[in-house]
């Protein structure tokens, strides 16, 4: 079997913006403009980049939440974006998307215990017996025990939500994880937690993880290779330890540097991004990094950078890297 | 399997978020009163022949136009029909209408709405319109455009009540699924491979009921207005039958010798009104999650 579970190719994702006395398209928000990026079966993918930068609107594309306008995502060699409604439900079986804010994502009124069942009983999985026990086998994988089943969601804390909310999206036994900024609504403590269960899940299960945050501490964390998103473009790519101890990109060394250290004493070097992100509706042209980046060129304003293989599937888009 | 040393237990317990509610909806005077007064008419609806002493088209010409007295609680009229005994039987009426028309506009409503709301573009553009221009009208002069068409007669009436009390029900009903459809919880059950109707019924739907209700309890007593200004227009409810505003408006003749005729439907249509509108505001006070304490 293939070892790639995703392949996404030249995806693109604009959002039209609205003007003038009769509502048409006066421009668009190029929230995501033309990545490449592969997951292989098993791994932690982590994303990263600021807000704005395309990131969860990736993770929902793919899912065909919202609706792309060019590319190709290849899961298990079947191109989803080219599958209609009815095609598309077997694959929601395989793909599932855990939440940023956990008192969001569950309807208020259904007890835990319904959330669990509608979702297996939509995919037919089982009659009203096996339903039940498995909505108890759900709720212990995640530590969780069947007192919740008759509860509602306003009668728990933000990570025993979480907890619901993957389990949720384990009741159809999925391959791959979309986990759109999963711990960021949490306190510190709890976001240990989480990482922790989802790391034993992962192995327990096989899972394979797009792990789409900002907190680059987390993503060090789980992640087996990393991906750093800027301004609708994946700017480096490469495994966990080869980009954070060698960052190419300057974006990429921005980022790193920001990260905090718990010695205070440790001398290192913060480089400052100055000023805000573009707008996406209008990107700079050539490097579209290049008015924020300390190491801006002539050529940067002018040709785009390719993407440059290092070796060892180090990828980075940068004319001096 | 996660490790079960951490299993985070938890009482079974059922929710108490009804009782709660219960609570705060029986703190407010004005939702008791107005809930006696709802239930009052039920209660006369139902038993209008044990409570009524007479029919309600039974005439004794000798006893015409008599002041209220013990025989005629609310008096009589010119043909000596007794007044309590039509205005308990006219309760019927404003029932029928605040069920039957309220029902059918809220379904009306209901489903324009949620098609507006959840698929958006060209289906809201083109129910809109049609919700606006219905909402452009006084609902009273739409009504009778409509029985104008359909000529007169109660169950005429109650499909105008339908027809011009919609677009109220449409226009809350797509703001809900507006809102509700970009929940991080309706991306969920899209995600989980849900049907659009699974999501706008057990998902979208049972979210914004609140509303809704508060709508339909503050919309019920302005169908009964209209409903008997149509009567009192002789559109609605025809002789004998006997409909409040009717009763009203066959005691205008009399309203210098006999005002009783006129006054004690009158009253009703104030009491139910007022009784509906307390209960519909004391409801959307308890039923708003911000005010609890």
């Amino acid at each position: 079997m293939d070892s790639n579970i995703l392949e996404i190719k030249n995806l693109k994702v604009y959002f039209p913006v609205k003007g003038g006395l009769l509502p048409k398209a006066v421009g668009f928000v190029k929230a995501v403009d033309g990545i490449d990026l592969t997951i292989k079966r098993g791994e932690t993918l982590g994303l990263v980049g600021e807000s704005g930068c395309g990131k969860s609107t990736t993770g929902r594309a793919i899912l065909r939440l919202i609706e792309p306008n060019e590319g190709n995502v290849l899961f298990e060699g079947i191109d989803i974006l080219k599958l209609n409604k009815i095609g598309l439900k077997p694959l929601r079986k395989k793909m599932q998307l855990i939440f940023q804010d956990p008192y969001a994502s569950l309807n208020p009124r259904m007890t835990v215990g319904d959330a669990l069942n509608e979702v297996l009983y939509v995919h037919k999985l089982g009659n009203q017996n096996e339903r039940k026990k498995r909505t108890i086998e759900l709720l212990e994988m995640v530590g969780l025990t069947k007192g919740y089943l008759s509860r509602y969601p306003h009668e728990f804390s933000g990570g025993q939500r979480q907890r619901v909310v993957i389990a949720r999206a384990l009741a159809v036994n999925p391959k791959l994880i979309i986990c759109d900024e999963p711990v960021s609504a949490l306190d510190v403590s709890i976001q240990a937690q989480i990482i922790n269960l989802m790391e034993e899940l992962q192995k327990d299960l096989k899972l394979t993880y797009l792990f789409i945050a900002h907190d680059l501490s987390v993503v060090k964390h789980i992640s087996d290779r990393v991906a750093v998103m800027y301004l609708g473009r994946i700017v480096e790519a490469a495994g966990k330890e080869e980009l954070f101890d060698n960052p190419r990109h300057p974006y990429t060394q921005a980022l790193l540097s920001a990260i905090p250290v718990s010695n205070p004493d440790s001398k290192r070097q913060r480089i400052i991004l100055e000023g805000d992100m573009p707008s996406p509706v209008n990107p700079p042209g050539g490097c579209r990094f290049h008015t924020r980046c300390h190491r801006a060129k002539d050529i940067c304003s002018k040709s785009e950078p390719e993407t440059k293989m290092l070796g060892g599937g180090h990828t980075v888009a940068c004319h001096f890297a | 399997m996660a490790d079960n040393n951490y299993l985070i237990d938890i009482q079974d317990k059922p929710s108490s978020s009804f009782s709660d509610f219960r609570k705060r909806l029986l703190r407010s005077k004005g939702a008791v009163f107005g809930a006696s007064i709802i239930i009052l008419l039920i209660v006369c609806a139902i038993l209008a022949p044990l409570i009524a002493p007479y029919g309600y088209d039974e005439m004794n010409l000798p006893e015409g136009l008599q002041a209220p007295s013990q025989k005629h609680l609310f008096g009589t009229d010119e043909l000596g029909r007794d007044i309590f005994s039509r205005v308990v039987f006219g309760s019927r009426i404003s029932l029928q209408i605040a069920t039957i028309a309220v029902g059918v506009s809220l379904i009306i409503g209901l489903v324009l709405g949620a098609l507006a709301g959840y698929y958006g573009g060209i289906v809201d553009f083109g129910i809109c319109a049609l919700t606006d221009t219905a909402w452009a009208f006084p609902m009273t002069l739409l009504a009778i455009a409509f029985i104008a068409a359909l000529g007169p007669g109660l169950v005429n009436v109650m499909i105008a009540v339908a027809l011009v009390s919609w677009a109220g029900y449409a226009r809350l009903v797509r703001g809900q699924f507006l809102s509700l459809r970009e929940q991080e919880f309706v991306e969920a059950a899209r995600v989980l491979g849900m049907s659009d109707m699974r999501i706008i019924f057990r998902h979208i739907l049972p979210n914004s009921l609140a509303p809704i209700i508060v709508l339909t309890t503050l919309e019920v007593p302005k169908a009964i207005i209209v409903e008997s200004s149509l009567s009192f227009l002789g559109l609605g409810a025809q002789p004998p039958t006997p409909s409040w505003g009717s009763i009203i408006s066959s005691g205008r003749s009399f309203i210098d010798t006999a005002p009783w005729i006129s006054f004690f439907p009158g009253l009703m249509i104030m009491l139910v009104v007022l009784g509906f509108n307390l209960f519909g505001d004391a409801l959307r006070d308890a039923l708003d999650p911000r005010l609890k304490d």
